[in-house]
């Protein structure tokens, strides 16, 4: 599989795209926390909110959302750009064993995001740190990510752009594997979350992949890897059948 | 694109990655048997079997529709369908390398618009391990060399099409698959394209093309391979399936006696005006049983026919998608 692999590194690191994408991921979520960071260290700011430390998480969460958004063109490029321009007739000629392209493809998408997301991860730390200097609170460093909840963020925004892929793999359209991961999580479910907060569904976080995975990164221990599992779950059951869709349907 | 020499194709890539002689390249012919595939009710590809030997181009010919692009997607495991291609006896996913055997052009924007041209063959080099010299020799030999570092959305059909031909040749693959390489170039290109091709052949190497320019095809090609409806109806070198069709016209002062007496001496005429077309004798016997009937001949000559014209009485009806009449 390694031909596989080498041929995903250069198709992936050969476009503007990648690039852009992964300085979006960064620079998006870090102004939104260079600006949150200042608001909080104002004094209207200090005044009010929320209890710091589930504020400071919920905002955590929604800034990696975005840095996840950003990121699900690269894993829905992975077979979009290939189908919408003809280029994996080519792929498949150069290498005929279909499972090998469809795990490489995964593997490198993992691969590339999670140093993306490492990299949005740091820049959101450190906009975050620059924010309280703006607004003369001095640098203060968010040191809850080292450790379990950096990982499982890593985990989160690795398992949302897979799920890109796999929409895109399935559907063979690249629109859909992009928007339709970003609908479910900013839109869908928060509807159903309110839905199921009337109704006291309380385990619903435990069903909906995004919340779920938000629930994972924002809580601790076993529970929190329970509802990441859930989010890799999801995109099992849609990559699967991409794949054996995937090895039997014509090029 | 200016003809150029097609030295410098003996320059091959070994199995363990260096450069080495095309000498060694080992004999590969494609060999297709009982090819075929349903789209619902419609049978595109039935029961086709021929094969691409070493040495020659061969010219895979056949009306719109009839099955060439899909036979192509199926001899290389693109497409799912009956039968089984084997290239060295062998089918191409069970080669270590298949881009080594067989380098394909198969459609005729075949790239990504925002990677480089040589980004491009960088990527489809990286199944052979093709250094990055390659690409530079194959860019210059396709004359994209200016180019090469130039985002290819604004390529011409053309150089598209030599990026796609760059792409085919890059590991010195012993086969080569295309599919209407020829369209979109202008003439000079394609006395080019017919230049390499023909010299990729000499080296001991199978070159499987399609294309609807019969009369290049009749320059190019050595042997052909004419399907109609996903059915094999021609295959042999172009000069038997012409010489097959070709006939003699006779022009004489009584059209009727030496009819009557050709007929009787075995050959098959057509009246056309105040000559014969006549097929299974030859000159001679035609002149002589001419003068033996006391009928002056005036003039006697061998019609060769076209590959068009071949191709047309071959494929006939079956045509897939054919013209109404015009009005």
């Amino acid at each position: 599989m390694t031909g596989e692999l080498r041929y995903e590194w250069v198709r992936i690191t050969t476009v503007r795209s990648t690039w852009a994408l992964i300085g979006l991921a960064m620079l998006v979520p870090a102004g939104l926390a260079l600006f949150f960071s200042w608001l909080a260290g104002t004094p209207e700011g200090q005044a009010g909110g929320p209890p710091e430390a589930q504020g400071s998480t919920d905002i955590w969460v929604f800034l990696l959302r975005i840095a996840a958004a950003v990121l699900c063109a690269l894993g829905a490029a992975a077979f979009g750009q290939e189908y919408r321009y003809g280029l994996i007739r080519i792929t498949l000629a150069l290498f005929p064993r279909r499972t090998a392209v469809f795990l490489s493809k995964a593997l490198m998408v993992a691969v590339v995001v999670t140093v993306a997301a490492i990299l949005a991860m740091g820049s959101i730390v450190l906009a975050e740190a620059l924010g309280g200097v703006v607004a003369g609170t001095g640098l203060t460093w968010n040191e809850t990510i080292w450790g379990g909840m950096g990982a499982r963020s890593l985990v989160y925004v690795v398992l949302f752009v897979l799920i890109a892929f796999a929409i895109t793999a399935l559907t063979r359209n690249q629109p859909l594997g992009i928007i339709t991961p970003i609908v479910l999580a900013v839109l869908i479910e928060p509807i159903v979350g309110i839905i199921a907060l009337v109704r006291g569904w309380t385990w619903i976080d435990w069903v909906l992949p995004f919340s779920g995975g938000a629930a994972g990164v924002s809580s601790d221990g076993a529970e929190a890897w329970g509802h990441l599992a859930v989010l890799g779950a999801w995109f099992l059951v849609i990559a699967i059948p991409a794949w054996i869709l995937f090895v039997r349907r014509d090029a | 694109m200016s003809a150029k020499p097609v030295a410098g194709w003996g320059l091959g890539i070994s199995p363990a990655g260096e450069h080495v002689s095309a000498g060694s390249v080992p004999d590969v012919a494609i060999h297709v048997e009982h090819l075929g595939k349903s789209f619902g009710s419609v049978r595109a590809v039935d029961d086709l079997s021929f094969t691409v030997p070493d040495g020659v181009v061969t010219g895979f010919l056949g009306p719109n529709g009839a099955g060439k692009s899909t036979t192509m997607r199926i001899m290389l495991g693109l497409d799912h369908g009956d039968g089984r291609t084997v290239f060295d006896d062998k089918p191409l996913r069970d080669h270590a390398h298949p881009s080594r055997v067989v380098g394909t052009h198969l459609d005729a924007r075949p790239f990504l618009p925002g990677r480089t041209a040589r980004d491009h063959l960088r990527m489809l080099g990286t199944e052979a391990r093709v250094p990055e010299s390659r690409v530079d020799d194959v860019l210059g030999m396709v004359g994209l060399t200016e180019v090469a570092d130039k985002r290819p959305k604004t390529f011409s059909l053309g150089m598209a099409q030599r990026l796609g031909l760059a792409g085919a040749v890059l590991a010195e693959p012993h086969a080569l698959m295309l599919d209407e390489p020829a369209n979109g170039l202008d003439p000079q290109s394609i006395q080019w394209l017919r230049e390499f091709l023909r010299h990729y052949a000499t080296e001991g190497r199978a070159v499987l093309v399609s294309s609807h320019l019969l009369s290049e095809m009749q320059l190019m090609a050595d042997h052909v391979v004419v399907i109609a409806r996903g059915r094999l109806v021609a295959d042999g070198t172009v000069d038997d399936l012409v010489s097959k069709r070709s006939d003699v016209v006779v022009r004489c002062t009584d059209v009727a006696r030496l009819a009557s007496q050709l007929r009787a001496a075995g050959g098959a005429v057509t009246q056309e005006g105040d000559c014969l077309g006549v097929t299974g004798l030859t000159t001679d016997e035609i002149g002589h049983l001419a003068f033996d009937s006391g009928v002056a001949v005036l003039e006697l000559a061998t019609r060769k026919a076209s590959l068009e014209e071949t191709f047309m009485q071959l494929t006939g009806d079956g045509q897939q998608f054919a013209f109404g009449e015009a009005s």
